[in-house]
């Protein structure tokens, strides 16, 4: 009781919202600026409304490709003399690629037609080296202090500075420039290292995660983060280029400093660098709307059956209660682990499963492992079955609460979290105070139990098996 | 005819593809480099350092507006300390302390006052020290900071839960065996040392379901008194606020310190350790080195070491092999011991040749090392850069754990002025040290090729 009462007392006095300004470029980028001290640094965000769901059949992987492309440079910053001397070789180099994957899709890697092209494709990016340096934006970055990252998921590609607060007008200078002509001068480079990462998720259950999307939300996409290894093999130049003039317009993007900065420079600044980039016209929104529900058997690599309940957005107003039962069912524990103990090599709760995860459709979502014991059906039953058991009560309602309150709170103690957050919000809903607030009090248990009466209901609920 | 021509090859240049063809406005036509400014100089982040009345020390740094306050408390017991056939003692000691029952509450009953305070409190434990670390909302800092001294003060291990969390522990070790991750971290300490002491030990799902509740007891009363504790906070914190919240740890008697047992001998010969998985096509190389106590200084300068030694590898590997995705490392400090880890990633094909260049080049180096004064200065430079971007938890952890493991030599100063001591000579003495040739423990995971000649680089041992 007395725990309670700290807990309501506690999160009556979450600070009040902090002075946010909000900018819209003429070229209809937005931005959004917090001043927060932050040791004379700010982090910076640049996120585009380009990810995993944009991709069209054939185009599997891209849009994470495209992210590790991005720090190439610019027609400014690699090119060792100057850009016309450059712009033909490395042309030479990115069309000799091209024919080179197409010579190994159609005719293998061992042919003689792409062994032959391989050899001439060598001898091209030696000749293009003496022009171009695909290292130099990074460099840039590394003597400026900067320390950048970026991230894809299945809606946005976000692009991270931690950004020493006297170069910022340096680092909107060089996003600006990377935004408005990115230059692809490492692209063999990364595509090994993006092959990789896409071999190392094949070890995780994506397969049938990406079968369960499938189902939940049908349409030809391949809702594949990296893509599979052979679908990053064959990713052309041409492809990815494509992919960029689609949906890399300024108006489709977001940007948010948080830290050390004074707004009205800042400002002035956004001016002289990303209002510069012309306008383009924006993509069409993606269509997610549900496919019906059902059982579908998925032919891959790992024997998982991934459960998912079509959950809403994150902008909607049912979404915290969403939210609150999983995190209920995931304290209470007992029924996913039962079953775990019982019928499977290992599972995971009743979780929100990263998806069009940001602001879209969400999936929630538990996966069972069910390694060469073929009682699957049976762990499916039971799982239902412990669902129809589950009774949630008030004293679960507020654990879920603090959980959740404190989850998010996570996510806003550093500044480079706040500007995430702002960003996504800016994104999808236009209103940056949702990102600074939560919903969770609102939330009552009547609400809660409906979320648990519709997964039961079987039209609410898709199920991917995936059998070796 | 010849405008045509022009004409021509002008469309032949436009289908330039990839980016060739993009073009900047002249208004972003800028150089960005041409917008960088003289570095601001920077203020490192100095902890606070305060003592409680008997004696535990408290390291913090405010973070105004922050809405979490993040802790981490560091116990003076490590794997060093865990006897021969008790592996993962620590674990179970700590975990039990949070989770089976403190005082008069029951295990059930401690475990809804945390959830109530959304603290969730994750144990971590290393070869002379041990850490827990948990973050709660600023509000709740002080009730948050009573079930933290509960926990180290007055644990009840209450059977039926210990058991459960013994049954949990074990099933993680039994799922982790076959992760690459975890079994890189396993290997490095057992390639440590003999299997003969607290250190070197598997973990053991075995041993761990057959720890006794005595043996619990009796370790929680060693490690945890007060006078083995070091706490370090970040938050939007006052110390008078710090003062408050650690209030009922304060109020404890000191209690004595542990003394850790001498460390066990190190490796005598060169050895290769496979753990090969049939997935994906990386594969994950550390190269550990063993050597005497290392002071706080000597880390300091370790970190410029492994700096020094990426870059050449990275090189070399680019150079010669072509593939290499990454190349860090680390210098950890036990009690009585130094570990200097040099790790890279490389692909399954060419796994060997890289192995063999790096041993190849490190007994290179051993003989003639050939950083300048320059170069030294340079990586000294960038590592400042690297430790600007730390966040303030990792500064202020990272200022209790180092006196922690170091105690009166302890050097309270910020890592980035330290920095500044280091000399080329101590960086090449300090290899000179660590990397003897003939004892390097090569420690290879991922997509290893077991046919390749791994024998050519040591005694091969697959766990």
């Amino acid at each position: 009781m007395v725990l309670s009462l700290v807990l309501a007392c506690a999160l009556s006095q979450m600070p009040a919202l902090p002075k946010v300004t909000v900018v819209t470029l003429s070229n209809g980028m937005r931005w959004v600026l917090l001043p927060r001290p932050n040791g004379l640094r700010v982090s910076g965000v640049v996120m585009v409304d380009s990810g995993a769901v944009h991709e069209r059949p054939g185009e599997a992987g891209v849009a994470h490709f495209l992210e590790h492309l991005a720090f190439g440079g610019t027609p400014i910053v690699g090119t060792r003399r100057e850009w016309r001397l450059e712009a033909p070789l490395l042309d030479e180099v990115l069309q000799l690629t091209e024919r080179h994957a197409a010579a190994v899709a159609e005719k293998g890697a061992r042919s003689g037609e792409a062994m032959a092209l391989e050899t001439r494709l060598i001898s091209a990016e030696q000749a293009w080296e003496e022009q171009g340096d695909f290292r130099a934006f990074l460099r840039l970055y590394a003597r400026s202090g900067i320390q950048h990252n970026a991230t894809t998921s299945y809606d946005v590609t976000t692009y991270f500075g931690d950004v020493p607060a006297e170069q910022l007008h340096l680092w909107l200078a060089a996003e600006a420039q990377r935004f408005a002509a990115p230059v692809f001068r490492n692209f063999r480079t990364e595509r090994d290292v993006v092959l990789q990462e896409s071999i190392d998720r094949e070890t995780a259950t994506t397969g049938a995660s990406n079968a369960l999307w499938q189902l939940a939300f049908g349409g030809n996409r391949p809702w594949n983060l990296t893509g599979s290894p052979a679908d990053v093999r064959s990713i052309r130049p041409s492809t990815v280029d494509a992919f960029y003039s689609r949906l890399s317009s300024p108006s489709n993007a977001v940007g948010a400093l948080v830290g050390d900065f004074e707004v009205g420079q800042a400002v002035k600044w956004l001016h002289e660098t990303f209002e510069l980039i012309p306008a383009r016209p924006t993509a069409a929104e993606v269509d997610l709307t549900p496919a019906p529900p059902g059982f579908r058997g998925v032919t891959g690599t790992e024997p998982w059956v991934l459960v998912g309940f079509q959950a809403p957005a994150s902008t909607e107003a049912r979404a915290p209660a969403h939210e609150l039962a999983a995190l209920m069912f995931e304290l209470q524990g007992g029924p996913v682990s039962g079953l775990c103990v019982d019928l499977a090599s290992s599972c995971s709760d009743l979780e929100l499963f990263e998806g069009p995860g940001l602001a879209r459709t969400h999936l929630l979502g538990v996966a069972f492992d069910q390694r060469g014991n073929g009682r699957a059906a049976e762990t499916l039953e039971r799982f239902f079955a412990s669902l129809q058991r589950f009774k949630p009560d008030d004293a679960m309602l507020e654990r879920a609460r603090a959980l959740a309150e404190r989850r998010r709170a996570t996510e806003l103690q550093t500044s480079a979290g706040v500007a995430r957050a702002l960003a996504v919000d800016l994104m999808f809903t236009n209103d940056w105070k949702s990102a600074l607030t939560t919903r969770y009090q609102e939330v009552s248990l009547e609400a809660v139990m409906k979320v648990f009466e519709d997964f039961t209901l079987e039209r609410s609920w898709v199920v991917a098996q995936e059998t070796p | 005819m010849r405008a045509a021509l022009l004409l021509l090859l002008f469309g032949g240049c436009t289908k330039l593809i990839a980016g060739t063809s993009r073009e900047l406005p002249p208004s972003l036509q800028y150089d960005p480099a041409s917008f960088a400014v003289q570095p601001v100089p920077r203020l490192p982040i100095v902890p606070s350092r305060l003592q409680l009345g008997n004696g535990v020390e408290v390291f913090w740094v405010a973070m105004p507006e922050a809405p979490l306050v993040d802790v981490s408390v560091m116990v003076n017991c490590g794997r060093t300390d865990e006897p021969v056939g008790q592996p993962g003692l620590t674990t179970l000691t700590l975990r039990g302390g949070f989770f089976a029952g403190v005082g008069d509450l029951s295990p059930l009953a401690q475990g809804e006052g945390l959830e109530r305070l959304g603290v969730t409190p994750r144990v971590s434990v290393d070869d002379g020290f041990s850490m827990v670390r948990l973050s709660m909302l600023r509000p709740l800092f002080e009730p948050a900071m009573r079930q933290v001294s509960d926990a180290l003060e007055k644990p009840s291990f209450e059977a039926s839960a210990m058991t459960t969390l013994k049954t949990d522990l074990a099933s993680l070790i039994d799922a982790n065996a076959t992760r690459a991750e975890v079994s890189m971290r396993e290997l490095v300490r057992r390639a440590m040392s003999s299997s003969q002491s607290g250190l070197g030990q598997p973990s053991s799902a075995a041993a761990l379901r057959g720890l006794e509740l005595d043996a619990v007891r009796a370790h929680a009363r060693k490690c945890l008194q007060p006078a083995n504790l070091v706490i370090a906070l970040s938050g939007d914190l006052t110390e008078r606020d710090v003062r408050a919240a650690l209030q009922p740890l304060a109020g404890r008697v000191r209690g004595a310190q542990v003394v850790h047992p001498p460390p066990p001998p190190p490796p005598g010969t060169q050895r290769v350790w496979l753990s090969p998985s049939p997935r994906g096509s990386r594969v994950d190389v550390a190269v550990v080195a063993r050597t005497g106590p290392l002071s706080a200084h000597d880390r300091v300068v370790g970190r410029v070491l492994i700096g020094a030694l990426a870059g050449l590898v990275w090189d070399d590997l680019r150079n010669t092999q072509g593939h290499v995705y990454s190349v860090d490392g680390d210098v950890e400090s036990g009690p009585g011991f130094g570990v200097v880890t040099l790790r890279f990633s490389t692909r399954r094909e060419v796994a060997w040749l890289a192995v063999n260049e790096v041993t190849t080049v490190l007994q290179a180096l051993w003989s003639r090392w050939p950083l300048s004064t320059a170069v030294v200065d340079a990586l000294r430079q960038e590592l400042k850069t690297n430790a600007f971007h730390e966040s303030r938890h990792a500064v202020v952890a990272a200022a209790a754990r180092g006196r922690l493991l170091h105690g009166s030599t302890f050097d309270p100063r910020p890592v980035v002025e330290q920095f500044d001591e280091v000399s080329a000579t101590q960086v090449a003495q300090l290899f000179v040290r660590a990397f003897t040739p003939g004892r390097l423990q090569v420690i290879v995971t991922g997509a290893v090729d077991p046919q390749q000649p791994w024998a050519e680089l040591g005694t091969v041992t697959a766990p």
